[in-house]
């Protein structure tokens, strides 16, 4: 745990940028809880649920609005639970105890979807880019998403679980179904020490300092390298002891090297199966199509920045618009390098000259030709008008 | 298209410029790979040179210029009559590629196969991320396709260096059309050229367990597989001082100083790979140099002369980087050294932390984060138990090498930048160089102390090993 603790300090405190991108991309409390007949009905039903054991247990249709709260509206349709996602759109499952959710939903649009573990008590939301980083991308029509829990951050028993939906687009539960945590501690324990074992790594935009230390047992903090590397040395003796004994002579070399490569082979095994299913292994000769569809955390950002690149002649001057005033620095760097060669800034309201990456690139709003706006509070700049877009929030606006 | 430009134009230029410098092998399973160095290497030196300290512009006349002199060069050598440029390993055994045993190399094969091809597939696929408020590591081969320096501009590329600066933006230059895919291309073909020439090196010279060692322990490095998906320049100053660090220790098997010669060129170019690639690549240069002069003290010294002419150019280096950024902006490191010796603030970081916190984080780092799997616990181990073997082997001088690069990374993360290992950010990234030449390093001594040695004629006469039933025949 510790190093989780570090990481995650080093990512809270690495710059005064990043706090203040964390800050802008932070989703208000849920507030909304969607008002269908039955709500009554389902403490009741999850009560028996939650106390029939370790099998996967279905929530009635009827009763997921009651189980759900959100802080957008949700409805209750034909179909399942539906949300429309323009902001990022908080899902708390007032299921304490679960430990995995299995979800069957349609979506439309560019979604995201992230999960983590809330603890309502304490009053305050989970950070959802917290490490280990949990998400996938929802491609359009129907798809099932079997979410383990215990790989997210601060899991226990006592946690909900907690889905952020961003994009832009319609996403409707059609089934919800989810696997409490064995009741006994040690069983709970052991379910969430496998768990984080295999867990798959984490991409995100830091995990280049660090991956995702593996554990061995997370519940007692101890390292899967730290076991390893004691194992080498045990082996290593054993097999220098028994070459010894067979063959009356004393290789340690021969025995280091066997040690080294069962050693070696295991933790390459674990890093294989952690590491192949992050990755993004299609063959796709397109560049276009490589940025609009593969950043993986970011799908929207991804898919305008491959719209802007096909908008926004070569030789324009452009603004990048997004949250925070400028102050979402991911969003704008994104942009900004995948327009390159073209001149590009951030857009600060009141700012008489704009600074780009690294400062290099230095214009005035006048000198401007299009602007790309991404999940921006900020109006367009007077003489723009869309021209292009992704979702209403995420456009490419030019001079006329 | 334009990275395969970019590397056939590069092996081309660099194979040319291996053979005028005496320094090709004339295997190709070798010059392949080490012409994408050395090319690479050449191009990136003269392109920083010219445009900082020549003041010429940087068009595809300059480019083509630049790539097509060591060409011209060759030709007008050999219209000269100056031979080939071919230098062998004489004393080499005879080339095998099949490592044995098979049922161990087998899996390891297929395990590097694996590995090398979702990297290459999930680094082409993967568009650049940033990681930071501050830079886009991958901008500054743009800022070279632009050729628009202003202050800003020139501190980017002088804290990429000037390989992960100019390389990219080689086939942009020539076809005039930016394809960003290709800064992630270039650590591909990296990789896979270090990982070609630490097989079809090993295997030329009659030890293919010692190429599949070296890439399998290479591969087994995490959080460095991972960076080289990635376009940051930590895995490209990791490959570099790899490659280097193939010849240095090929150098102890073979004592042929075109071995060392391709070693010292090789650690050139690392050393213009980030601000920090010339204090890697110095600290193993000065080792191999220190075994140069160690066993050539006899000769005079006369093996330093073909180093030192070797290394010259990067003086040229030095010169435009200071032309480029003043004194003051050339020589981070050094600055940072002082005003932290004189009792002042460390680089700009987050925790405020004293040495005796950042210690046990580094340790912490090299053993059990798993950023270099299980290498230093085998690194540690082989050091000590084969202590005595190290001479034997010839392996000691690449010792004292690895030696030098923990130490210094030591240095750096406990005494010079301890908030970036307490809180576990860069101190990673920064054993990267370190981990991948300890991988050589153990892979090389592990291998060679696997095989069974000759059994000395004096003792076979009284006791044979392996027993009754051999003895009996």
């Amino acid at each position: 745990m510790r190093a989780r603790a570090q990481r995650q300090a080093g990512r809270d405190k690495a710059t005064g940028v990043w706090s203040r991108s964390r800050a802008s991309m932070s989703v208000p409390q849920p507030r909304r809880r969607a008002r269908t007949p039955g709500s009554s009905r389902g403490g009741a039903a999850l009560a028996l649920a939650l106390a029939a054991g370790p099998l996967m247990r279905e929530v009635p249709p009827g009763n997921v609005p009651s189980v759900v709260q959100s802080n957008a509206p949700l409805a209750m349709t034909g179909e399942g639970l539906q949300v429309d996602v323009s902001r990022p759109t908080a899902l708390v499952f007032n299921l304490p105890g679960a430990q995995e959710l299995d979800l069957e939903y349609e979506a439309s649009g560019i979604l995201m979807l992230t999960w983590a573990t809330a603890y309502p008590a304490s009053g305050s939301l989970p950070d959802h880019r917290a490490p280990p980083y949990r998400y996938r991308r929802l491609a359009p029509g129907r798809g099932r998403a079997r979410i383990d829990l215990r790989e997210t951050a601060k899991w226990s028993p006592s946690g909900v679980p907690y889905l952020l939906l961003e994009g832009s687009g319609r996403f409707t539960l059609t089934r919800l179904a989810f696997l409490s945590a064995p009741p006994d501690a040690a069983s709970a324990r052991e379910a969430l020490d496998r768990s984080l074992f295999w867990a798959p790594y984490s991409f995100d935009y830091t995990t280049i300092n660090v991956l995702d230390p593996p554990y061995w047992s997370a519940s007692r903090g101890s390292f899967l390298f730290d076991r390893l590397g004691v194992t080498f040395l045990l082996l290593a003796g054993l097999f220098a002891l028994g070459y010894a004994a067979l063959r009356r002579r004393y290789r340690p070399g021969w025995a280091l090297a066997a040690a080294a490569l069962v050693a070696a082979a295991a933790g390459d095994a674990v890093f294989l199966v952690k590491l192949i299913p992050p990755l993004a292994l299609k063959v796709e000769p397109d560049p276009e199509v490589r940025i609009r569809e593969n950043y993986a955390f970011a799908p929207k950002l991804g898919a305008l920045a491959a719209l802007a690149r096909a908008t926004v002649p070569a030789g324009d001057r452009v603004g990048v618009s997004v949250r925070g005033h400028g102050a979402d620095w991911f969003a704008a760097e994104v942009l900004c390098f995948n327009l390159a060669p073209r001149r590009c800034v951030t857009l600060v309201p009141g700012k008489p000259e704009l600074t780009g990456l690294s400062g290099v690139d230095r214009l005035r709003p006048d000198e401007l030709d299009a602007v790309v706006s991404y999940d921006s509070e900020d109006p367009l700049p007077t003489g723009f008008r869309r021209v292009a877009q992704v979702s209403p929030d995420a456009f490419v606006a030019r001079r006329p | 298209m334009s990275l395969l430009l970019t590397v056939a134009v590069l092996c081309a230029s660099g194979l040319a410029l291996l053979r005028l410098l005496r320094l090709a092998t004339g295997r190709w399973t070798v010059d392949a790979p080490l012409s994408w160095f050395a090319g690479s290497g050449y191009y990136a030196f003269a392109a920083f040179a010219l445009r900082f300290l020549g003041r010429l512009p940087y068009t595809a006349a300059t480019a083509l210029a630049i790539v097509g002199l060591p060409v011209a060069g060759l030709v007008v050598a050999r219209g000269l009559g100056r031979g080939a440029g071919v230098a062998t390993a004489g004393s080499a055994p005879p080339a095998r590629w099949r490592p044995r045993p098979a049922w161990v190399f087998g899996p390891i094969a297929l395990y590097v196969a694996a590995v090398v091809l979702m990297v290459v597939l999930h680094g082409a696929n993967t568009p650049t991320q940033t990681d930071d408020g501050l830079r886009v590591r991958a901008f500054a081969p743009i800022l070279a396709y632009r050729d628009a320096w202003s202050p800003e501009a020139r501190a980017v590329a002088t804290m990429a260096g000037p390989v992960p600066t100019f390389v990219p933006s080689l086939g942009w230059r020539l076809t005039g059309r930016v394809d960003h895919f290709d800064v992630n291309g270039t650590i591909l073909v990296g990789l896979a050229a270090l990982l070609a020439l630490a097989i079809g090196l090993a295997a030329e010279r009659g030890r293919p367990e010692r190429g599949w060692a070296g890439a399998f322990a290479v591969l087994s490095l995490p959080l460095f597989v991972y960076h080289c998906t990635s376009t940051y320049s930590d895995a490209t100053l990791a490959i570099y001082v790899g490659a280097a660090f193939l010849f240095f220790l090929e150098y102890g098997f073979s004592r042929e100083a075109s071995d060392a010669g391709r070693a010292l060129v090789l650690l050139v170019c690392a050393a213009m790979v980030k601000r920090e690639g010339e204090l890697v690549a110095g600290a193993v240069g000065l080792v191999l140099v220190a075994q140069l002069a160690w066993e050539g003290r006899r000769e005079r010294y006369r093996r330093l002369l073909p180093a030192a002419l070797l290394c010259a150019p990067y003086l040229l280096v030095l010169a435009a980087r200071i032309a480029s950024v003043g004194l003051a902006g050339a020589f981070p490191f050094l600055r940072l050294a002082a005003e932290r010796g004189a009792g002042g603030p460390a680089a700009p970081g987050p925790v405020p932390a004293a040495a005796n916190q950042a210690l046990p984080a580094f340790v912490w780092s090299l053993f059990s984060s798993g950023s270099a799997g299980i290498l230093f616990w085998v690194l540690f181990a082989s050091a000590i138990l084969e202590s005595r073997a190290l001479a034997r082997r010839r392996l000691a001088w690449p010792f004292a090498a690895v030696a030098l690069l923990l130490a210094q990374a030591a240095v750096t993360s406990v005494w010079l930048i301890p908030e970036f290992t307490l809180n576990q950010t860069t101190v990673h990234r920064q054993l990267l160089p370190l981990s991948v030449a300890a991988a050589l390093w153990v892979a090389a001594l592990l291998s060679e102390a696997a095989v069974e040695p000759p059994v000395p004629v004096a003792r076979t006469a009284g006791r044979v090993p392996g027993g009754k039933r051999r003895a009996k025949r």
